[in-house]
């Protein structure tokens, strides 16, 4: 059962800055800076993060969407080690699949449906006649909760949720083992959400798949994943089991996303946070990036970065819990 | 006598108002004859999903819905009907008295003039101000905002502000005049739970401080909750349910605000407890019946409820709900 399936190894994807005539590179925004992670299979991933983390950065590295500026992301398929940015046979390329945030730019415009769903399944050519493709589409479609004419519509003819079940099969038809969702369920109303979110467990039992969940909601993401990993400009500051996370945070960042959550039930305590606003990715101050917006900054945040390091079973980078806060 | 106490303390009465888009499609009826009142220093949540009508309602108080809206009823600010007033009166309303804060404030300021030029225009437009004193009145805003370095920011270009500091920007601009009721669309929606707070807790500030009246739109329960006295439940342009925050949000009476309630994974959901979802998807508005608007996604819904429209009925003092199923409960 602990099978590795997808290991980032030292992962780093900068986008180049260019300005002037002659487009010259005066810097870099480090989206994903140094990221070394481990899915194992049937462990179920979250990643939470502000906007600007990087998490839907390192989502589309994973697939191969985005090539690494640095370091590899590996795969495991058929006991087998594959390097995700190099050019891999089709059927591992398409076992690793995405679902994208905004339901509404995700299907094009212009094709029906079964348009939309087939070509894949096409250049697979997996299926002997299009009536077995129309059969297999529409068996999915009814899984999700929609129905077989579907298939001939166009997608403005479809509400968010709607929209969002059609990208679950467009993932779900190629078979894959693992699905990267970018904030599947961030455009959508608060009644469909949970619709989606249960479907989407549902789907996982039945088909034995591992999701790397990527949203801003804690919420989502503990009821989404067995572990949880805080992104913060670009790095992992901490993973730990999804419970053990939220119960007991040991990065000041995790502590102070956990305090920002505003829920229902939980009463209302005014918290005078000093919340501050994440630097910029271009900027990324010295040593620990967290460390000005950080109660507990240390002399030695400036100096040296942090590494993710074992603390009570969690990963941690922070000073406070390495033995350097020590050393003079 | 107890009536009139009570309408004296009124600042926006919603009554009876009803309004309908001309479509080619035929007649939309967006918003079905809603009743409301917001005294003095209160805070009004508006709660709804998508279709619901909380951007409408907001947009008929400030009487800027789109050419082919058509409304009727009475909608009284300060005791007077807005929806008489001609558009010069309405001017004298819109931008000084009413006030608003828009989700998107980086798509609401104009790009092409600095903020310091956008705060004074309000100011000279309406109020005998000179120009030095607006540039002062501006820095003051802002500073109370929380602003750093109001004076350098007041010659800057909405760009160069980040996000949450735009929504503060934006919240100055909305309270510069020193507005009556400020009516605040999603002004969390889109930003990190961080700054979310941040911009909580400055509209949570801004309501200790002063006795200011505020709609808060959203469709978030949770942030509601902390901000609201009394939380208005909108659904394809009805009101379902109206009440505290305790009544709505502890013990909702309504089917589809209890679906609501129970459907958000919090922090201390299980992760193999299934979530509660109300089926369905909210219908369009051309495919509404005669009888309650919930009726198509009702857990609990009775024949009744297909054919005849319930009304709000009192269920505890200022606790109201539209719904055949509570009422039959209610009686016997």
């Amino acid at each position: 059962m602990n099978e590795e399936l997808i290991i980032a190894d030292n992962l780093k994807v900068y986008f180049p800055i260019r300005r002037g005539i002659f487009l010259q590179t005066i810097g870099y925004v480090k989206a994903v800076d140094g990221i070394n992670l481990t899915v194992m299979k049937n462990q179920d991933l979250s990643i939470v993060g502000e906007s600007g983390s990087g998490k839907t950065t390192l989502g589309k590295a994973i697939v191969g969407l985005i090539r690494p500026t640095k370091g590899n992301v590996f795969y495991m398929f058929n006991n087998k080690n594959f390097d995700m940015s190099q050019n891999l046979p089709i059927e591992i390329r398409q076992s690793v699949q995405m679902i994208f945030q905004d339901p509404f730019s995700s299907l094009n415009p212009r094709l029906k449906i079964i348009d939309t769903l087939k070509e894949a399944l096409e250049i697979r050519n997996i299926f002997k006649s299009r009536n077995d493709i129309i059969d297999y589409l529409g068996d999915l479609l009814q899984k999700v909760g929609l129905k077989r004419e579907y298939l001939y519509r166009y997608p403005h003819e479809f509400s968010g949720g709607q929209r969002q079940r059609i990208s679950i099969v467009r993932a779900i038809s190629m078979k894959p083992k693992v699905i990267v969702l970018d904030e599947p369920t961030s455009s959508l109303d608060v009644s469909v959400q949970s619709q989606v979110l249960n479907l989407l467990q549902d789907i996982k039992r039945e088909y034995d798949l591992t999701y790397i969940f990527i949203t801003h909601n804690i919420s989502v993401a503990k009821y989404m994943g067995q572990k949880i990993a805080v992104m913060y400009l670009g790095k992992i500051v901490e993973i730990n089991e999804a419970d053990n996370l939220i119960n007991a945070p040991l990065h000041p960042y995790t502590k102070l996303l956990l305090s920002a959550v505003i829920e229902v039930q939980s009463e209302h305590v005014e918290k005078e946070l000093k919340i501050g606003e994440p630097p910029s990715p271009v900027n990324i101050p010295s040593g620990c990036r967290f460390r000005n917006r950080c109660p507990f900054a240390m002399e030695i945040c400036e100096r040296t970065e942090p590494e993710l390091i074992e603390h009570e079973n969690a990963l941690v980078a922070c000073h406070l819990y390495s033995d350097l806060k020590n050393k003079p | 006598m107890k009536e009139s106490k009570v309408l004296n303390l009124a600042l926006l009465t919603m009554k009876n108002v009803t309004i309908t888009f001309k479509t080619s499609r035929g007649d939309l009826l967006a918003i079905d004859d809603i009743y409301f009142e917001l005294n003095k220093g209160e805070t009004l949540g508006l709660v709804g999903e998508t279709g619901s009508g909380k951007t409408v309602t907001s947009l008929s108080i400030m009487r800027l819905l789109p050419f082919n809206a058509k409304i009727s009823g009475e909608i009284f600010f300060d005791k007077t009907d807005i929806l008489k007033l001609s558009e010069n009166e309405m001017d004298e309303i819109r931008g000084k008295k009413i006030s608003m804060i828009f989700q998107e404030p980086m798509t609401a300021f104009d790009p092409l003039f600095t903020i310091g030029q956008q705060f004074s225009e309000v100011l000279l437009k309406h109020e005998n101000v000179s120009k030095e004193e607006a540039r002062q009145r501006t820095i003051k805003m802002l500073k109370f905002v929380g602003i750093p370095e109001p004076e350098q920011r007041f010659n800057q270009y909405p760009h160069e502000y980040s996000g949450g500091m735009i929504q503060r920007v934006m919240i100055a601009l909305a309270l510069l005049t020193n507005p009556e009721l400020v009516i605040a669309d999603e002004p969390t929606t889109g930003l990190d739970v961080t700054i979310q707070m941040q911009i909580l807790n400055l509209m949570k500030k801004i309501q200790k401080t002063s006795n200011l009246s505020m709609i808060f739109i959203t469709h978030d329960l949770g942030v509601i909750s902390k901000m609201a006295n009394k939380i208005i439940v909108l659904y394809l342009g009805k009101i379902l349910e109206i009440g505290t925050v305790a009544d709505v949000i502890f013990s909702p009476i309504h089917p589809y605000t209890k679906g609501l309630v129970s459907s958000i994974p919090t922090l201390r959901t299980n992760k193999s407890e299934r979530l509660y979802s109300i089926p369905g998807n909210v219908p369009s508005l051309n495919e509404i019946g005669k009888g309650c608007r919930f009726y198509s996604r009702c857990p609990v819904r009775m024949d009744i409820c297909k054919d005849k429209t319930p009304q709000l009925s009192e269920y505890n003092s200022g606790h109201f709900a539209a719904c055949w199923v509570a009422n039959k409960n209610k009686v016997g």
